[in-house]
């Protein structure tokens, strides 16, 4: 390679591709090769594709649109209370085989054992259940006034069916509408709360590795000393310390801002160790001999090169986040009612008295433990993906 | 006719660290011209690349100028005839003087091409980031009597991506329009250093301080790079400051050459003085370990005998005295050699030529 000319007229002219590709697409061709190789990488990853799927289902389902693929709303109080999940069957309302799905009627019947009244199926009843129903009014993403739901019973055909495929709680709320709008909160704290912790992880790392010297022992010292807390006694402290007036939405920002507060440090040591070495590099004299800021450095030239390995840590460490937003909330010292999430619900099934009567209300742990799979998976395939050259 | 550009006098830079003082430099004192290259030659860790640093205000911790001056006489570009001098040593090393210096009037490229460029940007990116901060057109807002009134203001996007454009072409980038948007991965060494060199011209600098450019290079591309930085010399009117070991290099570039030993320089001439007629005897050792071609078989390659000295424990009076072959007990180890012009412009640090 004696000078680097090469052009046009050294492409073969019998080459498959037209002879003269147009400059923009070639380029894009070149600059895409990173993202594409990535790409090709996380498709072949079965399990990571699988978690990308439940992730997605996850955010549209309870993050976006939990009113419209819920049957009812969060707080709508039936008459049914405690009934058990009306399963699906697939009959017609004469008792037939039919593909259409049905749920069987309520009834309600006196257990003596028990001493109590409880709600069982009446298979006498058939209610076909229909998509885009027309159910109780709300705002879609709290714009659009609308009161179509994903599916339901078509109440003004049938006024008596219901549809509780989890059954419902103490005071006969659709458990399955419950755990959705749940998930908004539990999945967006995770989220929010990531975004959060990235953001003071990467700022108080950088600054760390960059700087070195005091500040850097002073950064260290201070992620040690916030994670040597112990979390809980802490946890009860800040819980006690939030005021009973404050509304549940300020409480949520206050739960997000403690667990960020707890686990940033874990990210900024990681950001930390990657500057260091990066700041070595003669890219970063090259940045300092052109006149460039301190800052500028930090953040256009050393920060971008962290952020590859950063993304999939964050990604893993959201499950971490929801896991710790549940068992505070479970423990009482997170989230309370009239919020609901995930937390919340548990908390609602921690005595015996429910666990005994009416166990279906655990339904909402699998709930937990798929979203915590499904990024962990999610995770490693990124992990896996975003190191095309790597081996594997 | 020739002005001086850089003027360093007795220049100390001492590292403290834990077994002791490291003295970097000890006394360096030279010029730089403008529109000239100067060449500075000696062995690895003898201080070329951090007079260099020291230049830019740049010296690594934990290295300080403990001693002497910088001087840069700064020229308006838009009011030549005025010269201000700022002493360099002064500035703060975060101040936003000597961020304008660096870069917008003193460029410098590094020897690893390969790791200059922040791979996750592309190269238009990184020339508009030079530009955004230095480059400033000159734009009249006013008249006063006879006289406009001259503002800067930054180049804008747009600008940036055609001067961009523009500096690829002049260092000799093929498809420039399409390498504006290729990221270094997708370069070779080669056109990496063409980059950095677009990038340290872009804002047209009074000076380049090449440290090693070529080092890292395969020779066919080496001198291209060479032949690059001078036709861009020629147009530009432009210093040069070439740090290098390589002998041949250096006699190629410079009009001017230092060589430095142990943190001082030892001689100071024309090129043609330094390789014809060298009155140091660390430079005629250096230029007996040239290998030549036609040399007789089998006969061994000349080196320096001995071995740099720890940076620790400097010898007494002449550094080089211990590797010395014209040796003098008595005197060299004692005196102290004092900077002398030897000859008509030339100068040599070198009991030799002083009377004692």
């Amino acid at each position: 390679m004696i000078k680097p000319r090469f052009d046009e007229s050294n492409v073969q002219p019998d080459a498959p591709e037209p002879v003269e590709p147009s400059g923009s697409k070639k380029e894009e061709q070149l600059s895409q090769a990173y993202l594409s190789l990535v790409w090709w990488k996380f498709k072949k990853n079965r399990l990571a594709i699988v978690g990308a799927v439940i992730i997605f289902l996850f955010y549209t389902v309870c993050g976006l649109f939990p009113e419209f693929f819920s049957p009812y709303l969060l707080n709508y109080q039936s008459d049914y209370l405690e009934a058990r999940p009306q399963p699906i069957v697939f009959k017609n309302r004469e008792g037939n085989f039919s593909l259409r799905p049905a749920v069987y009627g309520l009834e309600q019947e006196l257990d003596l054992v028990a001493r109590k009244r409880t709600w069982v199926p009446d298979e006498e009843r058939i209610y076909p259940i229909s998509l885009f129903v027309r159910g109780q009014p709300y705002k879609l993403l709290g714009i659009i006034p609308t009161d179509i739901h994903f599916f339901g019973i078509n109440t003004e055909k049938y006024p008596t069916g219901t549809i509780f495929l989890f059954g419902t709680d103490r005071v006969g709320r659709d458990l399955l509408s419950r755990i959705l709008y749940g998930g908004r909160l539990s999945l967006l704290l995770g989220l929010i709360g990531q975004a959060l912790t990235l953001v003071l992880g990467l700022v108080l790392g950088a600054i760390s590795g960059y700087y070195g010297g005091t500040t850097d022992i002073l950064v260290q010292r201070l992620t040690e000393f916030v994670g040597a807390f112990p979390d809980i006694p802490l946890f009860m402290a800040l819980a006690a310390a939030i005021p009973i007036g404050w509304s549940p939405i300020i409480v949520y920002f206050m739960l997000t801002m403690i667990l960020v507060f707890i686990r940033w440090g874990g990210l900024a040591r990681q950001v930390r160790g990657l500057v260091l070495s990066l700041r070595e590099r003669e890219y970063v004299l090259a940045a300092l001999s052109s006149g460039a800021s301190d800052r500028r450095i930090m953040f256009r030239h050393l920060i971008p090169g962290t952020l590859s390995h950063v993304i999939v840590i964050a990604t893993l460490m959201i499950p971490g986040m929801i896991l710790s937003e549940t068992a505070l909330s479970w423990l009482g010292l997170g989230l309370r009612p009239p919020l609901t999430s995930w937390g919340v619900l548990l908390q609602e099934v921690s005595s015996v008295r429910v666990i005994r009567f009416a166990p279906w209300q655990l339904i909402t742990v699998p709930f937990i433990i798929f979203a915590v799979l499904g990024f962990n998976m999610l995770g490693d395939g990124l992990r896996d993906a975003l190191d095309p050259y790597g081996g594997r | 006719m020739k002005q001086p550009l850089i003027e360093i006098n007795d220049l100390h830079v001492h590292f403290e660290v834990r077994d002791g003082t490291v003295k970097a430099i000890q006394g360096a004192s030279f010029n730089i011209m403008r529109g000239q290259t100067t060449g500075i030659i000696g062995e690895s860790g003898c201080g070329k690349s951090i007079t260099a640093k020291a230049i830019m205000q740049m010296v690594p911790k934990p290295g300080k100028i403990t001693q002497g001056e910088i001087l840069y006489h700064y020229r308006d570009k838009l009011n030549p005839g005025q010269e201000d001098i700022i002493n360099i040593t002064q500035l703060d090393p975060d101040g936003p003087r000597i961020r304008k210096i660096r870069g917008g009037e003193i460029g410098m490229i590094f020897q690893e091409p390969m790791s200059s460029l922040t791979p996750v940007y592309s190269t238009g990116f990184q020339i508009g980031e030079a530009l955004k901060l230095h480059r400033m057109v000159p734009k009249k807002v006013g008249d006063q009597m006879d006289a406009a009134i001259m503002e800067y203001r930054q180049v804008t996007k747009e600008e940036a991506r055609e001067i961009g454009v523009e500096m690829l072409q002049k260092v000799g980038l093929p498809k420039p329009h399409e390498r504006i948007d290729s990221y270094p991965h997708q370069l070779s060494g080669g056109q990496r250093q063409r980059v950095m060199v677009a990038i340290a011209l872009s804002c047209e600098p009074m000076m380049l301080i090449a440290d090693e450019p070529t080092t890292a290079l395969d020779v066919s591309i080496e001198a291209q790079i060479l032949d690059l930085m001078r036709e861009l010399q020629e147009r530009e009117e432009m210093a040069i400051m070439f740090i290098t070991h390589n002998l041949g290099v250096v006699a190629e570039m410079a009009e001017d050459i230092i060589v430095m030993y142990m943190g001082k320089q030892v001689e100071r001439a024309s090129a043609l003085n330094v390789f014809y007629d060298a009155k140091h005897p660390y430079t005629k050792a250096l230029l007996e370990s040239i290998p030549h071609v036609g040399k007789r078989d089998r006969e061994r390659l000349a080196s320096i005998k001995g071995m740099v000295p720890s940076p620790f424990e400097l010898p007494s009076g002449c550094v080089f005295h211990p590797r010395c072959p014209s040796f003098m007990p008595g005197k060299c180890d004692v005196i102290e050699p004092s900077w002398k012009e030897v000859q008509d412009d030339h100068w040599a640090s070198c009991l030799l030529y002083e009377e004692v």
